[in-house]
């Protein structure tokens, strides 16, 4: 009996895994620019092995944090936004939207892209976690 | 074409030589106010610069990563 009710909830949970929808990914506006600049400072090709580990751990289970992978603090200027360290200076900046299971990719930024260094640079903060969190908005109403 | 046709008449004008523009009948969009962005305008940049790539799996996303 307690071998098959073991069964009957291994079925259920093989069930729930196989109807939950695939993880989707998309780049956001910024990202071809980003990795333009990434690809002339000769950094492009280190980073892009760790993105693909990123992605391939992401995919699996997009809830779980990789590595450094945080929030920003919710006192600060990007929202709901996270960014994963793939190196010590550069992070990969994304969010997570769980109604379309979809990981937007935004680009990946140094700190002093972020204005988030040990000095940190408020208005640069302020410019580019508006720019971010306003590119997320319009997208989630345009797919609303 | 007409814009190109404009194009062709200002390169070839010469001050005080030519008076082909004025004499050309062709409307110079003076009901248009370039200042400010058309609502198509304003369209097509938004869904060009604060748009998003298509949803890809995570076999596309390694793709989309090495191209």
């Amino acid at each position: 009996m307690a071998k098959k009710l073991k069964t009957t909830v291994a079925s259920a949970q093989h069930g729930q895994e196989t109807q939950d929808p695939p993880v989707n990914f998309r780049d956001g506006p910024d990202w071809n620019q980003q990795k333009a600049v990434l690809q002339k400072s000769g950094i492009w090709s280190r980073l892009e092995k760790k993105l693909a580990k990123w992605l391939k751990l992401k995919a699996e289970n997009p809830t779980q944090l990789v590595g450094n992978d945080t929030p920003f603090l919710k006192s600060g200027r990007f929202g709901d936004l996270f960014h994963a360290h793939l190196t010590q200076d550069e992070s990969l900046v994304y969010a997570y939207d769980r109604r379309s299971n979809t990981i937007f990719l935004f680009g990946i930024y140094s700190h002093a892209d972020l204005g988030t260094g040990r000095k940190p640079n408020y208005n640069k903060q302020d410019t580019v976690g508006a720019r971010l969190t306003s590119q997320l908005a319009n997208m989630k109403q345009n797919t609303a | 074409m007409r814009i190109k046709q404009i194009e062709n008449q200002w390169q070839s004008w010469q001050p005080g030589t030519d008076n082909s523009l004025a004499n050309n009948d062709i409307p110079l969009a003076e009901s248009v106010d370039i200042s400010q962005p058309t609502d198509t305008v304003k369209r097509l940049y938004e869904t060009s610069a604060d748009s998003f790539g298509p949803a890809m799996n995570i076999t596309e996303a390694l793709e989309w990563l090495k191209s």
